[in-house]
């Protein structure tokens, strides 16, 4: 049995100062029984302020003797002469006893119900803020953060990815403390078991007794969805009432995390159903558009090879540069779309890296196929060693496609100027022609996916309107922006941005 | 010099017939094969000048043959691709090809790359009986004894990464040398600072290139390297 020596203290000391009140009292010439009571609220008070019974149990008897010894006749012996005082004595210990059981079990009532009341608390903080946790990795670690904040030790959490354990991400309240641990084999292998085994394991457990943290799954419907460690290198054990409310809030955890990856998944069908359509939209308008030129191709080739003997040598080239120009344009549809499924896989098929705008633009004027002698193409750089951040085959195809759409539009003999200066941290890119151009409100559908100027769509007009709307989500893709403007004093200017390189060149 | 013969190999027949076409019309001799190990049989027995290979042949990987035809021999490698990634073309120049042409490509642009192959060899073979300190290109001259270079007589002073980027690209003329094969070349192991070699050779181009929007001597492919090209000796 294990006595603290402030309860002790704090009995004796209550006790004392009953037989002070007790004194005061028979000075006074009160009745015995004040003094009893006043006995009786000691220990009650003793009860109050004390922790366990065993305190107010001896207090009990204490007061029994303290009374029997100071104020029962003959006084200071634990004689009592009075026929009645041995029942007087039981009365008294029995009313003590009692009254300190009932205040006992209030004060227990008590705690107990705002142990509860924290829990919830803690339980539904910790659901309230991992409700607003939009992915996996936040949710784990708040709910790490709360797990060190109810118990104060280090935790670790191993994230699961795909099928097995990812590294574990450290929550420690002193900074860079225990960090060493997780590297342990040991402690990985008691973590990978939990996954495997979905039970918990390590210190203070059956299996990996000798590890040094406690590990626990975070339990999903079906599999486990992270696991959790907690160092038990400290003085004590987790008590049972922690121990319980942190399975609740793993359990918490497991909601959110289940919450998250179906979120996951719907955003994810929305987007691929949104995709589809795109591509099956594309995929009309690229079978629609190909037939022609292929028509075209295989039409003329078939009349060159039956009617050779019949056709005049003017004839023939002309069926020749039909021929060849329409597969000029079939290469650049392919290059377009060859760049959108790129585009379509995500950045990070990008192949970014710093090139000069000079190199990029020349290489681009290079692949301009349209009869580009009758347009007068002009480069302007500010500086020769402007460099951007880019795909440069994207972008080239970038060039390419405005140059081309500029040739396209404007009548031959049309200038078309590019201009290159770096803002801040931007390179700017300008082309322009000084064609009819198009009305202020078409401007910024030019980037719209299938739109061609005029917008009419007859078998005759050739140009599937993808070029400009892919320009747009290259230059997007790199995080630059890309817009049309009116020319002065006529036609039309495309202006695009890119993340500018910093030059620094040392021998 | 002979006629040069000219190996093609390339699985697809219209596109093969599409190149003996021509090469037959330009005068050049020429022999074909499909397949990969056709090829390597072809290039120890027919001992051709130069080699047309397309990377995509049903047998074996294009960069493996190349691996296999460079252990013994410099025949120049011109690889004509459908494949547009940089990456393939990168790995095909690093594995030994002098260049490479992507499908789909013009008769010209052919016959351009064929006549810089061309001029290479010529030029090697004439070189093997010079003296060698001094490379001659154009009017471009580069004295290694001297570490100078003086271009239409005039010296030109370059700083001496210039310098080293030029020795480099002069003792590989003719051929693509990729970035990471120049970084690696000039600035040692574990540089990949590819700003700096853009700049650097932006740089050395304005100093020796009459007007750097028609580059005469180092042509840029852009995202995959630099090449110096062998000018026609005027006459």
């Amino acid at each position: 049995m294990h006595f603290s020596v402030t309860d002790i203290l704090k009995s004796l000391g209550i006790l004392i100062l009953c037989t002070l009140i007790g004194f005061l009292f028979y000075a006074l010439n009160f009745s015995t029984a004040d003094i009893i009571m006043v006995y009786i609220l000691g220990i009650q008070i003793c009860a109050l302020i004390t922790n366990g019974r065993k305190y107010s149990a001896v207090s009990s008897i204490m007061g029994v003797l303290l009374f029997n010894f100071f104020f029962t006749e003959p006084r200071f012996s634990f004689q009592a002469f009075g026929p009645g005082y041995p029942v007087t004595f039981l009365i008294m210990f029995a009313a003590s006893l009692i009254a300190s059981t009932l205040t006992m079990q209030v004060k227990e009532q008590a705690f107990l119900s705002s142990r509860k009341a924290y829990s919830t608390q803690v339980l539904l903080e910790t659901s309230r803020k991992l409700q607003q946790k939009e992915n996996s990795n936040d949710i784990l670690t708040e709910t790490a953060s709360q797990m060190l904040k109810l118990l104060e030790r280090t935790v670790l959490i191993y994230p699961v990815n795909g099928n097995c354990l990812g590294n574990p991400l450290i929550f420690s309240g002193e900074a860079s403390a225990d960090v060493s641990i997780c590297s342990e084999f040991l402690e990985k292998a008691a973590a990978e078991w939990v996954f495997q085994h979905n039970k918990r394991a390590g210190a203070t457990t059956d299996h990996f007794a000798n590890c040094q943290f406690m590990y626990l799954a975070v339990r999903g419907t079906n599999d486990v969805l992270a696991v959790a460690g907690i160092a038990m290198n400290g003085p004590s054990p987790l008590e049972i009432f922690d121990q319980n409310l942190l399975i609740a809030m793993l359990g918490e955890c497991a909601l959110a995390l289940e919450k998250n990856a179906l979120n996951e998944i719907q955003k994810q069908t929305f987007l691929k159903m949104q995709q589809e359509k795109l591509r099956a939209d594309l995929l009309r308008a690229i079978s629609h558009d190909l037939r022609t030129p292929l028509t075209s191709i295989s039409g003329n080739a078939g009349i060159l090879m039956e009617n050779a003997s019949v056709l005049s040598e003017v004839q023939k080239q002309n069926l020749y540069v039909t021929i060849f120009d329409d597969s000029i344009w079939l290469i650049s549809l392919v290059e377009n779309l060859l760049s959108i499924t790129r585009i379509e896989n995500g950045t990070m098929n990008l192949n970014i890296q710093p090139e000069l705008l000079e190199d990029v633009i020349t290489e681009a004027l290079l692949h301009i196929h349209h009869h580009s002698q009758d347009h007068s193409i002009e480069t302007f750089l500010a500086d020769e060693f402007l460099m951007a951040r880019m795909d440069s085959r994207l972008i080239i195809q970038v060039i390419i496609n405005i140059v081309d759409n500029a040739i396209q539009y404007t009548p031959s003999g049309s200038h078309i100027q590019i201009h290159v200066r770096k803002e801040h941290a931007e390179i700017i890119v300008e082309i322009s022609d000084d064609g009819p151009g198009v009305s202020s409100e078409a401007l910024p559908k030019l980037f719209d996916m299938f739109y061609t100027a005029d917008n009419v769509r007859g078998d005759g007009r050739r140009g599937l309107g993808l070029g400009l709307s892919l320009c747009k989500s290259i230059i997007l893709a790199h995080g630059g922006s890309i817009s049309a403007y009116q020319n002065k004093p006529t036609g039309i200017k495309f202006c695009f941005t890119l993340p500018a390189e910093e030059v620094m060149v040392h021998e | 010099m002979n006629k040069p013969v000219i190996l093609v190999v390339e699985d697809d027949k219209a596109i093969r017939t599409l190149i003996t076409t021509t090469l037959e019309m330009q005068g050049y001799l020429y022999r074909t094969a499909e397949r990969g190990s056709e090829a390597i049989l072809e290039t120890v027995s027919g001992q051709p000048d130069i080699i047309i290979l397309d990377l995509g042949l049903p047998d074996m990987d294009g960069v493996d043959i190349i691996k296999k035809v460079r252990e013994w021999t410099n025949t120049p490698i011109l690889v004509v691709s459908a494949r547009s990634e940089d990456k393939d073309k990168i790995d095909a120049l690093d594995a030994g090809a002098d260049d490479y042409l992507t499908k789909p490509f013009s008769v010209e642009e052919l016959l351009a790359r064929l006549r810089v192959s061309l001029r290479r060899i010529r030029y090697d073979r004439e070189k093997l009986s010079k003296d060698s300190t001094v490379f001659l290109n154009g009017s471009l001259k580069i004295d290694y004894a001297a570490g100078c270079v003086w271009l239409d007589a005039e010296e030109i002073h370059l700083t001496p990464i210039e310098y080293k980027l030029l020795c480099l690209l002069a003792k590989n003329v003719g051929k693509v040398l990729t970035h990471n094969f120049i970084l690696h070349e000039v600035w040692g192991n574990y540089s990949n600072d590819f700003s700096a070699l853009r700049v650097f050779m932006a740089s050395l181009r304005k100093k020796i290139e009459q007007d750097p929007s028609q580059p005469k001597y180092i042509q840029t492919h852009v995202s995959v390297g630099y090449r110096m090209l062998r000018v026609q000796d005027e006459p």
